[in-house]
């Protein structure tokens, strides 16, 4: 879970970087910057939803 | 970084020489957030990360970041050339050579450095080892920090967004609200993910214990003692990276004190409301926080749009210390994400959209070579670009490099240790020798 979220937010950084191609133009790119801040956002709560369960076993555990 | 005049240079010599007043107050603010039986251990971590952090930057992270004009690593992509990497020596060898303005700039980044490695220090407060602190700003000096440097400041490929595919300016960051802040905001984010909340934080499933910092007026006092140092970073970086005039020093001090007015205001305004009474803690935060989302902009907005960028600033830090403490269980001791990374994220985002929206309204010439025209709609693609760059690539850098060090050292200190406190496990003696202090566990109210 965390190593997808991980995944996931650099997936997206590439993609966001891709608006920047030479073949990405116009309305193209709003849809790259889109789904790379899609992706990034999906990767950070990813993140966080693992973390956050983390954390509840450690409680537990205590 | 372009040749400056001799005056430009003693101006320039004169605000470095400031900086370490940021790393003073930011030291009182990590030992202030923190328990009274882990004050010493803060403090001491705080000066073993910031003289960590200027040996390492030193040996390689200067290699790293590397100085224009000299050598770096670029790649051609679609016919355009990213650069990536700097080419610098080792041990700042070769940079001694060069005019005396490579010699401020290095400085600059050695205090810089040092406030990038402050910051996780008060996210991982009574809980992380004094070794892996230690570590970590090693990795974040000689890695992460110049890496992310050299993309912004070192002619990489973010600056290059402008001059390669017409984006503005390119990825603007005049003062370090992303190179500094945000990145030692996010790898703030992975140590607290890494070490886990302090034991008690999350013992009961309703509601997190509040676990108070131990003296808010070092706190405080932190916040003071660090302006005058945050207005010369502001001044230094807006010269030194981004060709501003001396001349315009004033109101880049002015927006930076405006702008952390507004914000301090906005969460006394914030706390008073939703809790009744302004929270102490949460003011100083949104001090810091309206001093952080100033770096970005202070050099490009009249004051009344940096008071605006305070003031959301302000609102940010309230709303997002909530959030992290209540809802993604993140025990963030100081409030540093959301003070330096989401307010600094938001200084960098602001400064695509109210500095361009404001760019042909203020008539004032003081900034009138960095100003965004009405034609360079590409600045926000270029600063949204930086953004992505740090949650998406910086965080998970962070993360990876401090995920490897933990598993080779374990960086949070065992159950006995955190019974005990920080001071008496590590230190072998308290803060306060002659103070009882309170017992282990706090209970809920």
């Amino acid at each position: 879970m965390k190593a997808a979220g991980m995944f996931l937010l650099l997936t997206g950084w590439a993609i966001t970087l891709s608006s920047v191609a030479p073949f990405a133009q116009g309305a193209l790119r709003s849809v790259f910057i889109l789904v790379g801040f899609s992706l990034e956002l999906s990767g950070l709560t990813m993140a966080f939803r693992a973390f956050h369960g983390g954390a509840k076993a450690r409680r537990e555990s205590e | 970084m372009t040749a400056l005049d001799v005056s430009t240079l003693q101006m320039c010599a004169l605000w470095t020489m400031l900086v370490p007043l940021v790393l003073a107050g930011m030291a009182l603010m990590n030992v202030g957030f923190g328990r009274a039986r882990g004050a010493s251990h803060a403090m001491v971590a705080s000066l073993t990360a910031v003289a960590v952090a200027a040996l390492v930057y030193c040996f390689c992270g200067a290699a790293v970041q590397g100085f224009r004009p000299g050598a770096s690593h670029a790649a051609i992509l679609g016919g355009k050339p990213w650069n990536w990497l700097g080419g610098g020596p080792l041990l700042l060898s070769g940079l001694r050579r060069m005019d005396s303005g490579t010699g401020i700039a290095v400085l600059l980044q050695i205090f810089s450095v040092g406030i990038a490695a402050l910051i996780p220090i008060s996210t991982g407060a009574d809980r992380w080892r004094l070794r892996g602190s230690c570590l970590s700003s090693a990795l974040l000096a000689g890695f992460i920090f110049p890496l992310f440097a050299h993309w912004v400041w070192g002619g990489g490929w973010l600056a290059q967004l402008g001059s390669n595919y017409g984006l503005g300016h390119g990825f603007v960051d005049a003062g370090g609200a992303g190179t500094i802040q945000a990145v030692g905001g996010v790898s703030a984010l992975a140590v607290a993910w890494l070490l886990g909340p302090r034991r008690g934080k999350y013992a009961q499933p309703a509601m997190p214990a509040a676990i108070p910092g131990h003296n808010i007026v070092y706190v405080l006092f932190g916040c003071a003692v660090m302006t005058p140092g945050w207005i010369a970073l502001n001044c230094a970086g807006a010269v030194l990276w981004n060709g501003a005039m001396v001349t315009q020093a004033p109101w880049i001090a002015v927006n930076t004190v405006l702008a952390a007015a507004a914000a301090s205001l906005a969460t006394v305004a914030m706390t008073r409301v939703r809790f009744g009474k302004p929270d102490a803690s949460l003011c100083a935060n949104g001090w810091v926080g309206g001093l952080v989302a100033s770096s970005a902009v202070c050099a490009f907005v009249g004051p009344v749009s940096a008071m605006v960028v305070g003031l959301v600033a302000g609102v940010l830090v309230t709303f997002a210390v909530e959030l992290l403490e209540l809802r993604l269980g993140v025990d963030d001791a100081g409030g540093a994400i959301s003070v330096h990374a989401v307010c600094g994220l938001w200084g960098l985002f602001s400064l695509g959209t109210i500095a361009w929206a404001t760019g042909g309204l203020e008539g004032a010439a003081r900034v009138q070579d960095l100003r965004f025209g009405a034609g360079q709609s590409g600045q926000l693609l270029a600063q949204l670009m930086g953004i992505a760059t740090l949650v998406g690539c910086i965080l998970p850098l962070a993360y990876g490099l401090n995920w490897m060090l933990d598993r080779l050292l374990p960086q949070r200190v065992e159950v006995r240790g955190e019974r005990l406190g920080m001071d008496l496990h590590e230190l072998g003696a308290g803060a306060y020798p002659e103070f009882v202090l309170h017992s282990d566990e706090f209970s809920q109210r």
